[in-house]
């Protein structure tokens, strides 16, 4: 069997250029199409990821939160709220005293021991916790200071009351008791938080 | 202003005689301006040697002095047939124009040409038969590069442009296709001093080539050392019966002309069935004195043997058309056919061949594109295609893989915002669940101390200090009440070790009942359940401590 090289170049071979040129494009075509269906699905995930983001920032597993951020006038703001829900509920601030701010307390059992766990010395979810003490007298009818207490500890904002003193006089009864509320520091971001302010940037 | 057309010298140099022909082509037509001989100079020139180029120039240009001077002029000099160099070579099939660089590449090989040589050839056609995957067959034709020299010196000397060296027997055949009516395939027997050329025409086509080597020299020497009655005959009108196979009769040389001549008709007619009507012979001579050699040969084949003349050509004046037609127009027959070499008319097809220019090294690279330019431009044209694309899709592919990886970046992003917020989100409720552990849960015990309370009993002090320790201060109408009230506080969740501290009726007599405090301790907030606000939060109408 002979070859025909003339054959070969006239026909053949541009036949297989033509050939290439044609299984090159065929294959980058598919290539393409393949790169835009992940594409696609990248799209998805961010949308997905984006909604879910949303989710989490926009409806919190918990809207309570036991301190508020440390500002020029968190003081103020907070004895307006509490000026705003006692007047609110039909009690009258009588007295209000500041206290010391501390580091958080140690918590005491009901049989005396003091807890001295890490959990709370030690902890780092409370190292930018501030304890801020108050003495508030208040003074009213039994329904109203009641419900001025129940607006307190049903506040988003964590109030903790301590050492009340209940005194039910002929004419209006007094409520003292100290109220704790919790100022925070800003707290380095995670790491988490970190390493996504790094992608986005 | 108009450039005359230029007219073209054929010049054809013997052993003893120099024959120029003059030609111009004229509104397409060719014509013969004049015919000149010369007698070649003693010893310039020897079995086609050129020995003396100066002086055979000076010859020359003498001779061309009585050519039609009045317009331009340029030369067509023969090689003798002696000079050149014919070989027959089979190169596989191949496209018209690859041609060339297949010739040249078995020219080469076959080392057919000496270093400095010149060399043509002429294609050798098959007839309607041939396939195309047949060999192809040329005739090269090739000359030393020293004859070149020595007729560009005579060219150069004789002051006149060369136009083209040809070998003679080219300018023999182009004379006989000009002048005679080509019959479907006639063997053409070209004699010339030192050999004899057998080519076979088909429709005008060169289909077949041979050498052999009787030539016009051997012939008439041999006929020149006897009596020879056709030169009588010529010369003497009285000689009744021409008799020209006489002359050759005894002559070894004719006798083998013939003899070869007749094995190369055996031969086409056994290689070469598709050519099977050879039906007609022609011999070109190069002197008078061979014209019976015709007669001989074909007694010998047994069918007729005509004489090329250099006829039917236009001529300038009635005496050049004698000189053509006359006995000793075969004479002029290939200096003829070497002036028409530039003309148009029923020649133009007949080989030409120009061995005069340096022979140019061919470029096996461009040939090949030459001769492949529609397949080499296709298929560049696809790659070049194809690559353009296959670039621009890389291009398209490499930018959607950059946005998708950046889609992912920002999906990792998003994510770890998510996971940071959920991160945030924990941080406070642990916060809130540690914290809330530094109150008392001070509602539920009002709530719980409210409904306890039996008629009769009232509350006055309620301290609950920051270790948790409660104590409950009241009045109550008489000590059954009091103890309901307490068994009743007993049953709260909230409350812990509750007991009855201390009661005291009192010992004035204006006292209406009895007083009395409880003590016990509570739960931490975290450790308690809280209600939803509605119920926990909003006390009874009818409440009262």
């Amino acid at each position: 069997m002979t070859i025909d090289v003339n054959q070969v170049i006239r026909l053949y071979v541009p036949g297989l250029c033509i050939a290439l040129a044609i299984g090159g494009l065929v294959v980058q075509s598919r290539k393409i199409g393949e790169a835009e269906e992940r594409h696609a699905k990248a799209q998805k995930f961010l949308s997905d990821a984006i909604v879910e983001r949303d989710q989490v920032l926009q409806n919190p597993a918990q809207k309570r939160y036991a301190a508020a951020e440390q500002q020029p006038f968190e003081e103020s703001e907070f004895i307006k709220d509490i000026r705003r829900r006692a007047g609110g509920q039909g009690a009258t601030i009588v007295k209000w005293t500041a206290g010391e701010a501390a580091a958080p307390r140690t918590y005491a059992n009901p049989d005396g021991k003091a807890e001295t766990s890490s959990e709370t010395e030690a902890d780092p979810a409370l190292a930018n916790i501030t304890t801020v003490a108050s003495q508030l007298t208040v003074s009213g009818n039994y329904d109203s200071l009641r419900r001025f207490l129940g607006d307190l500890v049903s506040a988003d904002r964590l109030y903790t009351i301590n050492n009340v003193n209940w005194n039910r006089a002929d004419d209006a009864t007094e409520l003292s008791f100290s109220l704790t509320r919790y100022t925070s520091t800003a707290s380095a971001p995670g790491a988490a938080a970190q390493e996504a302010e790094r992608l986005l940037n | 202003m108009r450039q005359l057309e230029p007219s073209y010298i054929g010049i054809d140099l013997h052993d003893s005689e120099i024959r120029v022909v003059q030609v111009r082509n004229k509104s397409g037509v060719p014509k013969v301006l004049r015919v000149a001989t010369a007698p070649m100079p003693p010893a310039a020139m020897v079995h086609g040697v050129v020995h003396q180029p100066a002086v055979i120039a000076l010859a020359v240009r003498r001779l061309i002095q009585d050519c039609d001077t009045s317009i331009p002029a340029r030369a067509v000099i023969g090689i003798t047939g002696s000079r050149t160099i014919l070989r027959a070579l089979s190169v596989p099939p191949c496209p018209e124009p690859e041609l060339p660089s297949l010739v040249n590449g078995e020219v080469e090989y076959q080392q057919v040409i000496p270093d400095g040589g010149m060399y043509g050839f002429v294609r050798l056609h098959r007839g309607a038969e041939a396939t195309a995957s047949e060999d192809i067959n040329v005739a090269v034709l090739g000359v030393d590069g020293s004859v070149v020299n020595d007729l560009r010196e005579i060219a150069e000397g004789a002051a006149i442009p060369i136009e083209a060296l040809e070998p003679c027997q080219l300018g023999t055949y182009r004379a006989f296709a000009a002048t005679q009516d080509e019959a479907a395939s006639s063997l053409l027997l070209l004699v010339s001093a030192d050999s004899t050329d057998l080519v076979l025409a088909h429709d005008g086509k060169l289909c077949f080539y041979r050498r052999i080597d009787v030539g016009s020299s051997a012939l008439l020497l041999e006929a020149s050392d006897r009596d020879i009655p056709w030169a009588d005959g010529a010369a003497n009108s009285s000689e009744p019966e021409f008799r020209p196979a006489a002359a050759f009769a005894d002559s070894p040389s004719a006798v083998r002309f013939a003899t070869e001549v007749m094995r190369t008709m055996e031969y086409l007619a056994r290689e070469y069935p598709e050519f099977s009507g050879v039906d007609r012979v022609r011999i070109a001579v190069d002197s008078p004195a061979l014209s019976p050699l015709g007669d001989m040969v074909s007694f010998y084949l047994g069918i007729p043997v005509e004489l090329v003349q250099p006829s039917g050509v236009e001529t300038a004046t009635e005496a050049v058309k004698i000189d053509l037609e006359g006995p000793n127009g075969t004479r002029y027959l290939t200096a003829l056919g070497l002036a028409l070499q530039a003309s148009p008319g029923p020649a133009t097809h007949a080989p030409k061949m120009d061995l005069s220019r340096e022979r140019k090294d061919v470029n096996p690279i461009v040939e090949f594109l030459k001769a492949h330019r529609g397949p080499v431009l296709a298929s560049g044209g696809a790659l070049f295609v194809g690559a353009c694309a296959f670039l621009l899709f890389g291009s398209r592919l490499a930018a959607i893989e950059k946005r998708t990886a950046s889609v992912y970046a920002q999906t990792t992003a998003v994510r770890g915002q998510t996971v940071a917020a959920l991160e945030e989100q924990a941080r406070r409720a642990k916060q809130y669940r540690m914290l809330s552990k530094e109150g008392v849960p001070i509602t539920f015990i009002l709530d719980d101390l409210a409904r306890s309370l039996t008629p009769g009993v009232g509350v006055s002090t309620l301290a609950v200090s920051p270790d948790l320790r409660v104590s409950v201060t009241g009045d109550a109408a008489n000590e059954a009440s009091m103890i309901g009230t307490f068994e009743s506080l007993k049953t709260s969740p909230l409350l812990k070790g509750l007991s009855i501290s201390s009661f005291d009726r009192g010992r004035e007599k204006t006292s209406k009942g009895i007083t009395f405090q409880f003590s016990g301790s509570t739960l931490s907030l975290d450790q308690i359940k809280i209600r939803p606000l509605a119920q926990a939060d909003v006390p009874s109408e009818t409440t009262t401590l």
